[in-house]
């Protein structure tokens, strides 16, 4: 299938309308590359990393959720849609849908769910990955027949920034993913290898910099960025934050790993404009550098 | 050939004299032809200072003798109506010294008169040409704080007394406001101003602390608003220093701003980021000082912006940055509050 990226810039990103116009014409131009079966299950893979809302930059957009799903039930009728996310070091997933509203979004959509994919039945998953050799994931999650991922335009103090690829890197049930951040590069190519998202959605109705991934500062931009693979879209978010995307460590590694094209078609009249992102500054990326050297010579020591 | 406006002040104390006259002075849009004031001695000494032709023991007198496009209104606050009312029915333009009034009803009657009349009345809430609360007010609409949650407002100074001519008593008047007519206009105006956000319900409790004086000058407050963000308002006389501080709590940071500093808070500020705005703020002060000081226009940079805004208002016909509207709803809270108050004596 052939890679592409939609880029979409909504000018007033306040107005429901402009944004749900702008979501059905993403979708609609994506439809030809994007292999959907009417009557599937789909899993969409939402970032919640922490009980804020979307528009702090930390966390996805329900209304645009919302579009999304309106678009599946007239296009597809699909016989269930999942809203999953897992738990999280500072995050329990079913909290994060009762406080940020998406318990009440779609009580009147009977092939609409929530789930936490911490909670659900696990099944054991054989991998030749870089880092698992075999995985425990959620039945629900790799047994459906599409999978979209759905993240947040962010910078990340750790990964550079967070899209796509990294939004995958949820998808394990485990509560504390933390332990695996010095292989981060690893597990996330792993974790997009096991189920690669079919349809890749991207908010950046506001967007994070700074210390992203929930201590950053806001950046509101009236973007949304769609592709139909992890490492094309990912490469348009990384251009579009101002960051080459061959220093973003898992992205480089995910791409030299086979795991998507460099070369992608931008479709529709929007092309990919760099809107500067601030990373951490760099005193406190010094600060964290000393910091880490002397605990690991205190270690070694 | 002249084209500038041919401005009248009517009342020269202090506002006229710290304030108005010299931005309107510092104006090539505005000449500043006469001038109205009832204290003999006040109006030879003004008038001397600032080298105005024409005085006039009363408004009425000078605007029965002078054709005049613009006329400032610097009375206290009990005497603006009569003053607005007849300027606008002379076909002059007004800008109008805060609170405009003290009733809303009276403040109603002023705009209606100036619609009919198709003049500009312009209320005089300089604040809102004030650098930091103009930033503060761009990074709250561009999202940078996420949405709000609580504001609140300090407003606090020596009081009427220490700060105005000592001469001039009309502050301790029970019907000219108080401090919540005085100050509290500023601070619910700017609320207005920077948030966007309109007061639905307020209570508060108050003291008259000045001993023999049946005249508020403390107050606080607690509201809600239609988007039920609550906050509250706190307002001084008599206090040590000068503080006119807005906190805005937001759900992705917060903006603490006043006069000389605004600060932006996140949830990733660390101390050595603080230490870096410390230092981009202290400079930005330093250079606000040194233009300040070269200045030749004695007024600050508010008053002068609010006198080439009642120009461009008035001949250009561009949106006022201080609105009538808001004007009207700043009356409506502080009717609210006189209304809601518990005091204390």
């Amino acid at each position: 299938m052939k890679p592409v990226v939609v880029v979409k810039k909504i000018t007033n990103r306040k107005n429901k309308d402009d944004i749900r116009c702008a979501m059905f014409s993403i979708f609609n131009t994506l439809m030809p590359y994007i292999e959907l079966q009417k009557n599937s299950i789909i899993v969409t893979k939402i970032n919640l990393c922490l009980l804020i809302g979307p528009e702090t930059g930390g966390t996805v957009d329900p209304f645009l959720v919302e579009c999304l799903v309106d678009w599946l039930q007239v296009n597809y009728s699909p016989k269930i849609i999942y809203i999953a996310e897992s738990d999280a070091t500072h995050l329990d997933a079913d909290m994060a849908f009762k406080i940020l509203g998406w318990q009440d979004l779609f009580n009147n959509q009977e092939n609409v769910k929530l789930l936490n994919l911490s909670k659900d039945e696990l099944v054991e998953v054989r991998l030749n990955g870089k880092f698992f050799k075999s995985l425990q994931m959620s039945k629900t999650y790799m047994e459906c027949d599409y999978l979209v991922s759905f993240a947040k335009l962010k910078v990340h103090e750790d990964t550079k920034i967070s899209c796509i690829l990294k939004n995958q890197f949820g998808s394990l049930p485990e509560r504390l993913k933390i332990k695996y951040h010095p292989w981060i590069k690893e597990v996330i190519h792993d974790l997009n290898k096991v189920k690669m998202p079919d349809l890749c959605l991207v908010d950046g109705l506001v967007g994070m910099e700074r210390k992203g991934p929930i201590r950053g500062m806001p950046k509101p931009l009236g973007l949304i960025i769609a592709g139909n693979n992890p490492v094309s879209t990912d490469i348009a978010c990384s251009r579009t934050m101002g960051f080459p995307w061959r220093t973003v460590p898992h992205l480089n590694y995910c791409y030299k790993k086979g795991l998507g094209p460099a070369k992608f078609e931008i479709m529709g009249n929007n092309y990919i404009r760099n809107f500067r992102f601030r990373f951490v500054p760099w005193y406190t990326r010094l600060i964290k550098a000393g910091i880490s050297f002397l605990t690991l010579k205190r270690k070694d020591g | 050939m002249d084209k500038s406006l041919k401005a009248g002040i009517i009342g020269l104390g202090d506002s006229a004299k710290s304030y108005h006259l010299p931005s309107l002075l510092g104006n090539k849009n505005f000449s500043v032809v006469c001038g109205a004031e009832k204290n003999d001695s006040r109006r030879e000494r003004i008038a001397q200072m600032f080298n105005i032709q024409h005085v006039y023991p009363s408004f009425e007198e000078m605007l029965g003798n002078e054709e005049l496009d613009a006329v400032y209104v610097c009375l206290p606050n009990n005497l603006h109506f009569n003053a607005v009312m007849a300027a606008l029915e002379k076909g002059i333009h007004v800008l109008c010294e805060k609170p405009m009034g003290l009733a809303l009803r009276e403040a109603k009657q002023m705009a209606d008169k100036a619609k009919e009349k198709n003049l500009v009345l312009l209320p005089g809430y300089n604040n809102r040409f004030v650098d930091n609360f103009l930033q503060a007010k761009c990074m709250i609409e561009h999202g940078l704080i996420g949405n709000i949650l609580k504001t609140n407002i300090f407003f606090m100074n020596p009081g009427p007394f220490i700060s105005a001519d000592p001469k001039s008593e009309w502050h301790f008047g029970r019907d000219n406001g108080g401090v919540l007519y005085d100050i509290g206009s500023h601070a619910v105006n700017l609320f207005l101003f920077i948030t966007q956000e309109k007061i639905k319900e307020i209570r508060g409790s108050a003291r008259a602390g000045y001993r023999h004086f049946d005249v508020l000058t403390n107050i606080s407050c607690s509201f809600v608003t239609e988007n039920n963000i609550i906050g509250s308002i706190d307002l001084a006389w008599g206090s040590g220093a000068l503080l006119f501080e807005l906190h805005v709590v937001g759900t992705a940071g917060i903006i603490i701003v006043n006069y000389n500093e605004i600060r932006h808070y996140y949830f990733g500020t660390d101390p050595i980021e603080r230490f870096f705005d410390n230092l981009k703020m202290a400079k930005l002060e330093a250079l606000r000082a040194i233009r300040k000081a070269s200045s030749k226009i004695k007024a600050g940079i508010d008053y002068q912006r609010l006198t080439q805004n009642f120009f461009d208002v008035i001949t250009e016909k561009i949106a006022p940055v201080s609105t009538v509207e808001d004007a009207l709803e700043t009356h409506k809270v502080l009717e609210k509050i006189s209304d809601s108050l518990s005091i204390f004596f």
